[in-house]
């Protein structure tokens, strides 16, 4: 009885997994939609603070006050060395704005975002957001505010020099 | 008692079932039957700059992370409006004559949404919003098609704003 489930118990494995294979070669995902050209190009940016958006400003009266998330965006920004960092907006290629966005729906976390802008038509061009736990003893909070902010940090690199195949522009 | 308060209440139940008929056959009256017009650059545009307006929710950001990550609202409506082939998708705001912005969101105790916001490239005013709601699942399995069912009635409605009757593609004159 063994012997004789086994080899077909084998076979429906092994054509399960051929076929599973080939759905999904068909399935295969859409290439990624382009990142704007200006994100890959530029080289200079200026940041600009937005602060919160007021749904918990105890929140970052708790990290070290509405600058906090600015002040550790701009210096990691600065150590990243992508982008040169100017004093002002006509200098700038790019506006990175930075902010703390609160979620009504869940009291214990927000979010950064880091939304970029063209400096010529103001539009944004891209949102980058980090979820962030609020935490309850100080240090995980500053924890927890470092961590978040070197992965936004990451994904704005990632953005800014992704492989070749999603640099081209919106065509 | 009871007998003189059942006669005051009938004639008035009688009458209010008599007219609300004819009111509501008036009020249908006054709802005008052209359809407001839809904006006119939406008709006749060209080229379109899609910009990533990110994900604004935190409490599904697990869930982003499991479907594709919080690109997936920007590369599946960019892939979207790439086949349909309505507009050109343009590589910068500078280039378009619409500005699409596509994000999702959650308002507060409400149901996740997909929204586009279509901008005018000249004069930075919003024209249009779309909005259509992404049902939370029973299973977290079922999140994926929930958003796609989302992401199809999203391109619906933008497919019949932008090539509108005849009679709707007026301008706002």
């Amino acid at each position: 009885m063994h012997a004789i489930i086994r080899p077909r118990f084998l076979g429906a494995v092994l054509s399960a997994t051929s076929l599973s294979c080939v759905l999904l070669a068909q399935q295969s995902p859409q290439p990624p939609a382009p990142i704007p050209a200006q994100i890959i190009t530029a080289r200079k940016v200026f940041i600009a603070n937005l602060s919160a958006d007021g749904v918990y400003p105890e929140y970052l009266n708790s990290i070290g006050g509405p600058n906090r998330p600015y002040q550790e965006f701009y210096a990691a920004m600065k150590n990243l060395g992508r982008y040169e960092l100017v004093a002002t907006l006509g200098d700038a290629d790019l506006v990175f704005e930075i902010q703390f966005r609160g979620d009504p729906n869940v009291p214990i976390k927000g979010s950064f975002a880091v939304t970029i802008l063209d400096v010529n038509t103001h539009f944004p061009l891209w949102t980058v957001v980090e979820p962030v736990e609020f935490g309850g003893r100080q240090s995980t909070k500053q924890k927890n505010v470092a961590g978040a902010i070197a992965r936004l940090v990451e994904s704005v690199k990632n953005l800014a020099v992704p492989p070749a195949t999603t640099a081209n522009p919106q065509k | 008692m009871l007998p003189f308060q059942v006669s005051r209440i009938v004639p008035v139940l009688m009458a209010t079932l008599l007219l609300t008929p004819i009111l509501i056959a008036q009020q249908a009256k006054d709802v005008p039957t052209t359809p407001a017009p839809v904006p006119v650059q939406i008709a006749t545009a060209k080229k379109v700059f899609i910009s990533n307006f990110g994900i604004d929710s935190t409490s599904l950001a697990k869930v982003f992370e499991r479907e594709g990550g919080q690109l997936l609202p920007y590369n599946r409506f960019y892939a979207a409006m790439k086949d349909w082939g309505r507009f050109e998708l343009v590589s910068s705001p500078a280039e378009a004559d619409l500005i699409f912005e596509i994000r999702f969101r959650t308002p507060y105790q409400d149901t996740p949404q997909l929204e586009v916001a279509i901008l005018d490239a000249k004069t930075h005013f919003t024209l249009w919003r779309i909005i259509e709601k992404v049902d939370a699942p029973m299973r977290i399995s079922k999140w994926g098609d929930n958003f796609e069912q989302g992401m199809n009635r999203l391109m619906d409605d933008l497919k019949k704003l932008a090539a509108p009757p005849a009679s709707t593609a007026n301008a706002q004159k």
